[in-house]
């Protein structure tokens, strides 16, 4: 996952996770709070009506009057107060109507409280001036033993509508939600943003990086705030590109330095043994000898040219002479020099398709890259052997196929045989091998053109090297 | 023709002038960038053989103020490099040709040849050796009265034998003239054989004098006089 998904995420569930947990306690809190002022509420009630207890009539003195007076405001109230015997000696009006089942205090002196819900049934009263409609109502209660002088004289029950609680509640609790969904979504966005914004100067690098190749070294990271994380690491890439750039310059002026320098001396080299060819003082077994070492100088250029060739990868292009061309004429042109070469040994080297295309390239080279693939197939086929080239259309690209029947390639040379200095058979000699950087040229030369090159090839049965141009589109 | 050779490598230098000399031209040579301006501004030549990397000044320097002074003789670059950007640059100045080293001296002959050729209209662009006639021009090829057809390569070898008159050229030096210098020495020394072989089928088969000779182990020859 991207280090700016994760980041997102991470703030988001951790906020998110924070509110959640601000807003449940919010809620409970609340809740706790209000119902505990309730419970105070119907305590003291409870205690007022243990005060009027009179002993002599063993009865409650002005309990109606004490009751309404106390809970004026609660129509809704609800008391049945027992004595000893457990018969119940009052019940208010509502306590007449419904019965809620509260169960008698257990503890001695102590209160014990429960919420208690129950349908009604019977639409009750109206309450202040609109209808009800809940179907249930939901009531706080308590019960707790009375007492005169430490002897018990009964217990009440009482229990209120909460109603208001509720709806408060209620109201608390879609405010919450509301609020955290909005935060939710502006979470989200704001984390998206946050993390994308801090994050910008990571994929600018990125995205530079990934254009910064050999040959665009001198392009540079900008540099948003110097004294950030992605600032700093702007700085240190920069400041390695610099050096990556300078060590590329370097070291092609130092082969481009050396190859001059060892070319001189074989251009002097070679201008006196092949002058010498033509001296008639020298007996014709020395001129030999010139020719021989002419040849063994020219390796060495050669040798030279390829080196620098394959060394000079970053400035490819400057080696070649891009022009349009017509490669249908260029292997027709090929294939009729190595025709030579293939009468030699008897082979048969046909052009079995060649559709025309117009590509862009240096003619030089590309020569050299046919020659050399169809030069290759000539030496590694017998006698008698058979030769095919093709030039077919496939997407835009005018793909070359040079296909023999001849030694082939074993497989586990495959993978190396455009490596540099690799050669198949573990072969050296003069007659069948070059200098083993054929092939790796011959890829160097195709890459140049933006092309690819490929081989098959099973080991007795034959090679086919396919080279894929792209062509100029009329 | 007068030729001034501009070449920092002392030795290279006087084999060049050896050679041309060979050829009866009358050389002279200096081993720095300065010099060579000071001797092409002053005296008159027919021909520039430059080299581009000098001390003092660099051969396309030399090149550019040449030109700038209009002075209209050929001139042949010569150089170690051969980046295609060195090359464009070169004959961008004004170059006529350009050799890389290490370049073959056949090859170095038949470019000056041909330069010198080119510069004198009024000579005629035919190459003769004995009754065997070469038109570089229209490409066609006379032995005696008779017309000789030769493919391209064919034709391209025997020019480069008939540039080269009267001297020995190694399959090599052939080799590098007309089908570049990019490839196996043994597929190039093939290259030649199989086209001398043809070359003689069409021009001297049937004729009492042969024109090319075999120098054996060394390579091939075209001779006026047997």
């Amino acid at each position: 996952m991207k280090i700016r998904v994760r980041l997102a995420l991470w703030y988001f569930f951790i906020t998110l996770a924070i509110l959640l947990a601000f807003n449940l306690g919010t809620y409970l809190s609340m809740k706790h709070l209000l119902l505990n002022a309730l419970d105070e509420e119907l305590n003291i009630i409870t205690n007022s009506i243990e005060i009027n207890y009179n002993p002599q009539s063993n009865s409650f003195r002005n309990l109606q009057i004490e009751t309404y007076n106390l809970s004026r405001h609660l129509k809704k109230f609800y008391l049945i107060v027992y004595d000893s015997e457990k018969q119940p000696v009052f019940k208010s009006p509502l306590a007449t109507i419904i019965t809620l089942n509260i169960p008698r205090p257990q503890t001695t002196r102590e209160e014990s409280y429960t919420i208690k819900k129950r349908k009604v049934e019977i639409p009750l009263f109206q309450s202040n001036g609109k209808t009800d409609r809940a179907e249930t109502i939901i009531f706080r209660a308590i019960s707790r033993k009375l007492f005169y002088r430490n002897q018990l004289i009964g217990w009440a029950s009482l229990a209120m509508p909460i109603e208001d609680i509720e709806e408060s509640m209620q109201k608390l609790l879609k405010i919450l939600i509301g609020g955290s969904i909005f935060a939710v979504l502006l979470l989200g966005v704001g984390s998206y943003f946050l993390t994308r914004q801090s994050l910008h100067p990571v994929s600018a690098i990125t995205n530079l990086a990934k254009k910064i190749s050999h040959s665009s070294l001198n392009e540079r990271i900008r540099v948003y705030n110097k004294e950030d994380e992605l600032g700093q690491l702007s700085i240190v890439l920069n400041d390695l590109l610099e050096r990556l750039q300078r060590a590329f310059g370097t070291q092609t002026q130092f082969l481009s330095d050396v190859a001059h320098e060892l070319k001189t001396p074989l251009s002097i080299l070679r201008a006196h043994w092949e002058s010498e060819i033509n001296n008639p003082d020298l007996p014709n077994a020395l001129k030999e000898q010139c020719v021989r070492d002419v040849e063994t100088i020219t390796r060495i250029s050669h040798l030279i040219n390829n080196l620098l060739l394959l060394s000079q990868t970053e400035e490819i292009q400057t080696n070649f002479e891009m022009t349009h061309l017509r490669l249908d004429e260029l292997l027709n042109n090929v294939v009729e020099d190595a025709q030579v070469l293939s009468e030699r040994k008897s082979q048969q080297l046909n052009i079995i398709d060649l559709k025309p295309f117009e590509i862009r390239g240096d003619k030089i080279r590309l020569y050299q890259l046919f020659f050399n693939l169809i030069d290759n197939a000539i030496r590694y086929t017998p006698e008698g052997g058979k030769i095919e080239v093709a030039s077919v259309p496939i997407d835009n690209y005018a793909v070359v196929e040079v296909r023999d029947n001849g030694a082939g390639i074993p497989r586990e040379d495959l993978p190396q045989i455009f490596k540099r200095f690799y050669r198949v058979q573990k072969d050296r000699s003069r007659k069948t091998g070059g200098s083993g950087l054929g092939l790796a040229i011959c890829k160097l030369i195709v890459e140049a053109h933006q092309g690819q090159i490929e081989v098959e090839s099973e080991a007795g049965k034959g090679s086919l090297f396919r080279v894929k141009l792209p062509v100029i589109r009329s | 023709m007068r030729i001034l050779v501009v070449e920092d490598e002392e030795s290279l230098a006087l084999k060049i002038k050896n050679v041309l000399e060979a050829e009866k031209h009358q050389v002279e040579v200096a081993f720095e960038g300065n010099d060579g301006l000071d001797l092409a501004l002053t005296e008159e030549y027919d021909l520039l053989i430059l080299d581009i990397l000098l001390p003092g000044m660099n051969g396309i320097q030399i090149l550019k103020d040449i030109r700038k002074e209009a002075f209209k003789m050929p001139v042949l670059l010569l150089t170690a490099k051969n980046r295609v950007e060195d090359k464009v640059s070169g004959l961008d100045a004004g170059a006529d040709d350009y050799l890389t080293k290490p370049f073959a001296i056949p090859e170095l002959l038949a470019r000056v040849r041909s330069l010198l050729r080119r510069a004198s209209e009024e000579k005629s662009s035919v190459l003769s050796v004995s009754d065997l006639e070469l038109n570089t021009n229209t490409h066609e090829v006379k032995r005696g009265e008779e017309l000789v057809q030769l493919t391209s390569r064919e034709y391209a070898v025997l020019e480069f034998l008939l540039y080269n008159k009267n001297r020995v050229l190694s399959r090599l030096s052939i080799a590098e003239h007309v089908w570049g210098d990019n490839f196996d020495m043994f597929t190039m020394t093939n290259f030649v054989d199989v086209h001398i072989k043809n070359l003689r089928k069409k021009i001297d088969d049937k004729r009492d004098k042969k024109l090319i000779q075999t120098i054996r182990g060394v390579g091939y020859i075209i001779k006026d006089e047997e």
